[in-house]
């Protein structure tokens, strides 16, 4: 740029046709001084002087490169030589010749000194291959200036010249590098690209077959309902004995069925990493009471004693998950109650650890049951191994309930294990980690497949999470715009997740599919933009989440461009607080579509 | 808008306003760099990307002068041509370093001023503010 900087002012000259060499400029902005008539001989002491000062090497040289004076000459010999010397011989290039079609006719120099003469420029510079006959070695630099005054009759031009070969070199070096740099880079981000798609269309597998099954579920769901309840109605009518036993059996295998799919879906949510575990205060008191009472019925009428103990160091109010706690407990329990046929099941709950605001508790459920075999103790948390065929044909069971208590324990952080003896009983621990927090509980009710915090209802009436605050995702590639935005929402209470393009915008979209209540998209964003985001999300089937536009541009074309292509709604910018914060407010009550 | 004005639509404190127009210079300076840089490689798409960086920025804290340069800069980079791209990078480059000086970012330290100077625009360019405002 320094160059640059100095040449701002001057022409660029005019390429030397095919010769190689590259112009670096000229000045035209006045004609060459006349010489008119002045001779340089009694001058020559002070230009010899100034000459003579400059660093680079010099010479006073006439329109046929005869040398008048070199200040290398000057330097290395006594005197002027008594005959004539060219300044070819000093640039190391043997003169081949004088005529217009000579090889030196077409040195670069020697046209360089033509051309300014004729044109008139004050100084000319350029660089070449050097020398121009034969084959070049180096790189030169020159710059050449006619000067006001003769020789003999023939007017005199100052060259300066200069060996630049090794910053050519380097020249070429750094340029070679930056373009293997840049290949490099174009690698990266080509692979980088690939990655993003791999990763994308992976996330997008396992959304598919999380939604298939879904949809399984509900298909499935649907007639064994209808099986269910025709069975309540038969039974509940006239009917034989026989026709009794076989419609208990109906009864009975379908409510084996749907509890199947539920463990499947459960199962198949908790590894594909969907299931969001809900955090609010509850009673582990209550909890554990009224997980006894459900579990009461399933003892039958076998002689079994079935009990329950909170030690008093466990806190009052405990905040996590009561449903996923609840159904932990249900399974061990049923499972004790399966394989016990008298004596005691026992459920106990005990404080592990407490600091500040967190408390591990564990849960205890031992029973004077059949008993596990030491080498199977592992294997029953594995999905779908049961004790053996016979037991799982009398107790049945779908093989799935061991392992999703030991995901759900993961969830918690957590874990589920069991100690046991044949012929003495088992029991079965199931440590978890929950908040402490002072207060009241909330009500706990039944919540055996929650999905985190619901949505505002479709009546409009707000939910809790307003008052909570909503997760927000932020889809801005501005720097600046991006924080303001953050900064307003998160000072109005809200949770924002900041996505900086498309690629982040889609990923956390899929990740974050359960817990996102907004998406505020930029429209413009480089590479892949607002629209073909959302486009995107939608094909993902992630349909519930409302998505706003942010864009500049607010004709009529541009809202049904952001509508046709997936999006709710749109705001205009620049972002402003009040209108960023009522379109959220807005949706926030809308509940998604 | 006043500073008061500005303040108030974005949720702001003055101070805080202020430490928002040093993070815009921050990225302008950079964005003017690459987009010299892009002028100089005869990349217009990354010239048009560096001034609609600066435009969004400037129009959000509704530096008008800024927006309307920036605006300029990427609707003509995005045409193909590089007439007058040159002299209104000065341009843009002149204006950040009077919002610089006008917080008081300078080298020899920092002070703090309550108000932005305006500065009043040509015929032409009061014109253009007044048709564009809000985008």
């Amino acid at each position: 740029m320094r160059e640059g900087k100095k040449l701002e002012h001057l022409e660029i000259a005019r390429p030397f046709g095919d010769e190689p060499g590259e112009a670096l400029g000229s000045d035209t902005s006045s004609r060459a001084p006349d010489s008119g008539g002045r001779d340089i001989e009694p001058h020559m002491e002070l230009v010899k002087a100034l000459l003579g000062s400059i660093d680079l090497e010099t010479a006073l040289v006439d329109p046929t490169l005869g040398v008048i004076w070199a200040n290398s000459l000057h330097a290395s010999r006594k005197g002027e030589r008594s005959s004539a010397l060219y300044l070819c011989e000093l640039l190391e290039c043997t003169p081949k010749g004088s005529g217009k079609d000579s090889p030196c006719s077409l040195c670069p120099l020697s046209r360089a000194i033509r051309e300014a003469l004729e044109e008139g420029t004050r100084l000319k510079r350029f660089e070449a291959p050097w020398p121009p006959v034969g084959v070049p070695y180096k790189e030169m630099r020159f710059s050449i200036r006619p000067i006001p005054y003769e020789k003999n009759g023939k007017a005199l031009i100052t060259v300066s010249w200069q060996d630049i070969t090794r910053e050519k070199i380097s020249e070429l070096r750094l340029q070679e590098a930056n373009r293997e740099l840049e290949d490099a880079n174009k690698q990266l981000a080509s692979a980088l690209e690939k990655a993003n798609l791999l990763a994308f269309q992976a996330q997008a597998a396992n959304i598919a077959k999380s939604a298939f099954l879904a949809r399984m579920s509900h298909e499935i769901r649907t007639p064994l309902n209808a099986v269910i309840g025709y069975c309540e109605l038969l039974m509940e009518g006239k009917v034989g004995e026989e026709e009794r036993t076989h419609l208990k059996a109906i009864y009975t295998s379908a409510q084996a069925l749907l509890s199947l799919i539920d463990d499947i879906l459960d199962f198949s949510r908790i590894e594909a990493g969907e299931m969001r575990l809900d955090s609010v205060p509850f009673d582990p008191r209550a909890l554990v009471k009224e997980t006894c009472e459900m579990v009461r019925p399933r003892i039958h009428d076998k002689p079994i004693r079935l009990s329950f103990k909170v030690d008093h160091k466990v806190p009052k109010i405990l905040v996590g998950d009561p449903g996923r706690t609840r159904q932990v407990l249900l399974n061990l329990l049923s499972n004790a109650c399966k394989f016990t046929n008298q004596g005691h099941i026992k459920l106990r709950v005990m404080l592990k650890s407490a600091e500040e605001e967190r408390a591990r508790v564990i849960f205890r459920v031992s029973d004077s049951g059949i008993g596990i075999p030491p080498k199977r103790l592992e294997e029953i948390f594995e999905p779908f191994r049961q004790l053996d065929d016979s037991l799982r044909r009398a107790h049945g069971g779908t093989g799935l309930g061991l392992a999703i208590c030991r995901q759900l324990a993961h969830l918690m952080d957590g874990k589920v294990w069991a100690k046991s003896k044949v012929g003495k009983g088992s029991t079965f621990f199931f440590e978890a980690r929950y908040g402490i927090r002072s207060g009241e509980p909330e009500a706990f009710h039944d919540a055996s497949h929650a999905h985190g915090p619901s949505r505002a209802t479709a009546d409009g009436v707000p939910s809790k999470d307003v008052e909570r605050g909503l997760e927000i995702l932020l889809v801005e590639d501005n720097h600046l715009n991006g924080r303001l935005a953050s900064l307003m929402l998160e000072r109005a209470g809200h949770r924002v997740i900041w996505a900086q393009d498309g690629w982040e915008a889609l990923r956390v979209a899929t990740e974050r599919r359960e817990q996102l209540d907004l998406i505020l998209m930029d429209v413009e964003m480089p590479g892949m933009d607002g629209l073909e985001v959302t486009r995107r999300i939608r094909a993902l089937g992630l349909n519930g989440i409302p998505i706003v536009a942010m864009t500049a541009h607010a004709m009529k074309e541009d809202r049904e461009r952001c509508l046709s292509a997936g999006m709710n709604d749109y705001l205009s910018k620049p972002i402003r607080k009040d209108l960023l914060l009522e379109k959220v407010d807005r949706w926030s009550r809308k509940g998604g579509m | 808008m006043e500073l008061e004005e500005i303040c108030e639509a974005l949720g702001l404190e003055k101070e805080e306003f202020v430490e928002f127009a040093r993070l815009f210079l921050d990225v302008a300076f950079k964005d003017l760099a690459s987009m010299e840089d892009a002028l100089a490689k005869g990349d217009m798409r990354s010239l048009a990307e560096g001034a609609h960086s600066i435009k969004g920025a400037a129009s959000t804290l509704d530096m008008e002068e800024i927006f309307i340069l920036a605006r300029s800069l990427e609707l003509k980079a995005k045409r193909g041509g590089d007439e007058g791209i040159y002299e209104e990078l000065q341009a843009l480059r002149e204006e950040l370093i009077r919002l610089q000086n006008a917080i008081g970012e300078d080298d020899c330290g920092k002070r703090l001023r309550s108000e932005l100077p305006k500065r009043e625009l040509s015929g032409e360019k009061r014109d253009e503010k007044r048709s564009c405002r809000g985008q």
